[in-house]
């Protein structure tokens, strides 16, 4: 059983670690940059890696993140309102102390935090073995707030060395006190430590202790945005100082949805820009430069788009480089097959087409000129490489499979190095088009997988990735998309930003022209530059 | 008489806002723009790590969301004469790569710290994503006149499967060979210098890049401390 819990800053330094597994937790923050994580409310994550079971809360520039075995299973609200919990204790105990945290504190935070952390845990326990039958002790800790804020004033009273307290007396009479002024309260926390099967003093103070911090009020929930009306933010406003972010919002979202990008994409965008801005200060040029920053980071590839290097990396295989083409009817799959061919051969590889649309009449004669065109071509540069086409006529059913599997055979033998797998265009919303893409999937089983989406669709776009992305099954997503006829839409490009934003899967190419030689790497910095005019 | 000085009063009004404007953006120019050290590299390469021991503090760390911000007083030698440098560790994702420009645009650059992780089966692994990091960053640093220094941090020395200086330098050299070949036929205007450093040797480069081993968890960092000493006291 593997577990840990660690509170840390953004920028890496560990606040408090629970214990010394942190080295998983890498893989947390990297689904959070890349955003394959699940966002399950307002600055809380889920993600779920190599058999672990992540969960992350931001508040105030600082995370709470902890994990467990995959295999078990607790609310989402509990974990969210104990790493709510456990923030709170941290940011109490520390927020009035300068840089240095001396040891005493430290020693102190451990310990709550600890005993938080040790409290879920047992939760899940229990979990397991009443197999959920019973409702799960309710822990006091979103007591009624008026009543505890009288006994908060209590807590600069104890003295703690090395984790106990000195004052013992202090802190018996200081929990009598509670029990006092609240005796829901204090029966429910009695009920918890009988849960709990705390027996010693230390733990009951700790429990104490911990009422007290989060008793307190919430400045989270106080936090009162004052409104900057009046002459005076007016005059301000004017030279651009401090606006209203909402009327920004609005005038930036309705700029992205007139590029191209669907209204619920841009929503997300438009919110993310205005978490991330909250609390600042916020002035025209800031809130463009954010913009911009989050439309560069969404474009971004996350892993390597060299793809030629990744097929020399991979030459010593006997198998070839399996490359397979998908998208919807008549968005250019042959075309951009031809024109990565034509790439390739460029770079001194022999490229095998297969074509495995054996449904559409015309499909592999399209292909057989195309080939002839490159293999024209290819003889006037004088190139090393070969290209072929390797085709079973047309046929229903298992066909494809047959025949892609046949390819593969005679790409090994005759020593090809990539193989372009050509498939039927297919309408993403009919699942019986998409489901043998599955089979298909399975059988080539293609290095790399490559939909093919025109620069022209719309809103649809977003649903059209989706829906590719997860005909492969849960273990197989897409690899690249290629954006074509990005020469037919001028500046609105945001079908892009709709289909990166849906899969997290990044552009590899762009086709943006009738030739051969028209397909051109993505260049983030232009395609934002479009967006923003 | 009239006209003539409401004349002379706009043209001096005009003389004394014009200079005034150009007096109070020169000033906020050298205000924001601090002289800096950016640390950049790889994942897992240890940045965020050289960057705490910087400022003194050692601390287990993961991996960054952010790029961090932190000052210290160089040359850390000689405390007396020392001055305030900023000091930039930045994420090591492939997602932030395209931001660069706007970071460093926003400060004055000293210099640059290229973490390098000198383990066998690391480096191997990250060898092609090393050489486009560093392609991206050069592409941007190479445009300033002289370019800017590097140090290229052979971090984890320590480890007994860990790569010599030299051979960091010759693989790296090669991969950006190939990496350099494969960008230049994308054909955009900005890349094109690199036609003239082809093939691809460090000293062709018009920022001094200097290739230092030690290792920040096992405190060998005086080669790569020197070096931050020797940019300050002596700027080119």
């Amino acid at each position: 059983m593997s577990q840990s819990l660690i509170v840390h800053s953004p920028s890496g330094e560990i606040l408090y670690q629970y214990n010394n597994k942190i080295i998983p937790f890498n893989d947390l923050i990297g689904s959070l940059v890349n955003e394959t994580s699940i966002q399950l409310d307002d600055n809380f994550f889920t993600s779920s890696i190599n058999q672990k079971r992540f969960y992350c809360l931001k508040r105030d520039d600082i995370y709470a993140s902890l994990y467990f075995d995959i295999v078990t299973t607790i609310d989402n609200d509990k974990i969210k309102s104990k790493l709510q919990d456990i923030l709170k204790t941290y940011i109490k105990l520390t927020e009035d102390l300068e840089e240095d945290i001396d040891e005493d504190i430290q020693i102190k935070i451990k310990s709550l935090i600890d005993h938080q952390f040790n409290q879920l845990m047992k939760l899940q326990a229990n979990d397991d073995i009443t197999g959920n039958s019973t409702p799960e002790p309710v822990t006091p800790m979103k007591t009624p707030k008026k009543v505890n804020e009288k006994s908060s004033g209590k807590k600069a009273m104890r003295k703690w060395v090395d984790g106990e307290m000195i004052d013992q007396a202090d802190g018996v009479l200081d929990f009598s006190e509670s029990k006092e002024s609240d005796g829901v309260r204090a029966d429910s926390q009695q009920l918890k430590v009988d849960n709990m099967t705390f027996k010693k003093e230390k733990d009951l103070v700790l429990v104490n202790e911990l009422n007290d911090i989060l008793g307190q009020s919430d400045d989270e929930d106080d936090e009162d945005e004052t409104p900057t009306s009046g002459f005076l933010s007016k005059f301000t406003s004017y030279f651009g100082s401090s606006i209203d972010i909402d009327e920004v919002s609005k005038k930036f979202h309705e700029q992205l949805v007139n590029k191209n990008i669907a209204p619920q994409t841009s929503r997300q965008i438009i919110d993310r820009i205005k978490t991330k801005l909250k609390g600042k200060k916020i002035t025209l040029p800031i809130f463009k430069q954010t913009l911009i920053d989050e439309l560069t980071k969404i474009l971004s590839p996350n892993i390597s788009t060299d793809l030629l290097y990744d097929i020399k990396s991979k030459s010593s295989r006997s198998r070839p480089y399996v490359i397979s083409v998908v998208g919807v009817n008549g968005v250019g799959k042959s075309t951009n097959l031809a024109k990565l061919a034509y790439w390739f051969l460029q770079n001194n590889m022999n490229v095998l087409i297969c074509a495995c649309d054996t449904f559409r009449s015309g499909a592999v004669e399209q292909l057989k000129v195309h080939v002839k065109n490159l293999n024209t071509l290819n003889e006037s540069n004088q190139s090393q490489a070969k290209i072929d086409i390797f085709e079973k006529g047309y046929g229903g059913g298992d066909h494809v499979v047959a025949t892609a599997k046949s390819a593969i055979e005679f790409g090994t033998k005759n020593d090809f190095d990539v193989i372009l797998i050509d498939t039927a265009g297919r309408t993403h919303s009919n699942a019986k088009l998409m489901a043998p893409l599955k089979k298909f999937g399975d059988a080539a089983d293609p290095d790399k997988i490559i939909m093919v989406g025109e620069a022209l669709v719309g809103t649809d776009s977003v649903e059209q990735a989706t829906n590719f992305n997860s005909a492969f099954g849960n273990k197989r997503n897409l690899d690249f998309f290629i954006i074509s006829k990005v020469d037919t839409v001028g500046d609105l490009v945001g079908t892009m930003i709709n289909m990166v934003m849906a899969t997290n899967v990044p552009i590899l190419f762009m086709g943006t022209g009738q030739t051969y030689t028209d397909i051109k790497r993505l260049n983030v910095k232009l395609i934002v530059d479009m967006l923003m005019k | 008489m009239d006209s003539i000085q409401i004349i002379l009063i706009t043209l001096i009004l005009g003389l004394v806002s014009v200079v005034g404007i150009y007096y109070i953006q020169n000033f906020e120019l050298k205000s924001t723009k601090k002289p800096t050290f950016l640390i950049i590299g790889n994942n897992y390469s240890g940045k965020t790590t050289w960057f705490m021991k910087l400022q003194g503090k050692k601390k287990p760390t993961i991996s960054s969301i952010e790029a961090n911000y932190g000052e210290i007083r160089l040359p850390l030698s000689q405390d007396s004469i020392a001055k305030p440098f900023q000091i930039v560790d930045y994420p090591g994702y492939l997602k932030y790569d395209n931001l660069f420009k706007n970071l460093i645009e926003d400060i004055n650059l000293k210099g640059v710290c290229f973490v390098i992780d000198s383990e066998l089966n690391n480096f191997n692994k990250n060898l092609n994503l090393i050489a486009i990091k560093l392609f991206k960053i050069l592409t941007i640093t190479e445009t300033y006149p002289n370019g800017k220094d590097f140090l290229f941090m052979v971090n984890k020395s320590d480890l007994f499967n860990s790569l010599p200086v030299n051979k960091i330098r010759t693989l790296l050299e090669a991969e950006m060979n190939k990496v350099i070949e494969s960008e230049l036929k994308n054909n955009e205007d900005e890349l094109s210098f690199w036609h003239d450093l082809l093939p691809f040797k460090f000293e062709k480069l018009n920022g001094n890049m200097d290739f230092k081993s030690g290792s920040v968890l096992k405190g060998k960092t005086q080669d790569w401390e020197n070096w931050l000493d020797e940019i300050v006291v002596n700027p080119q």
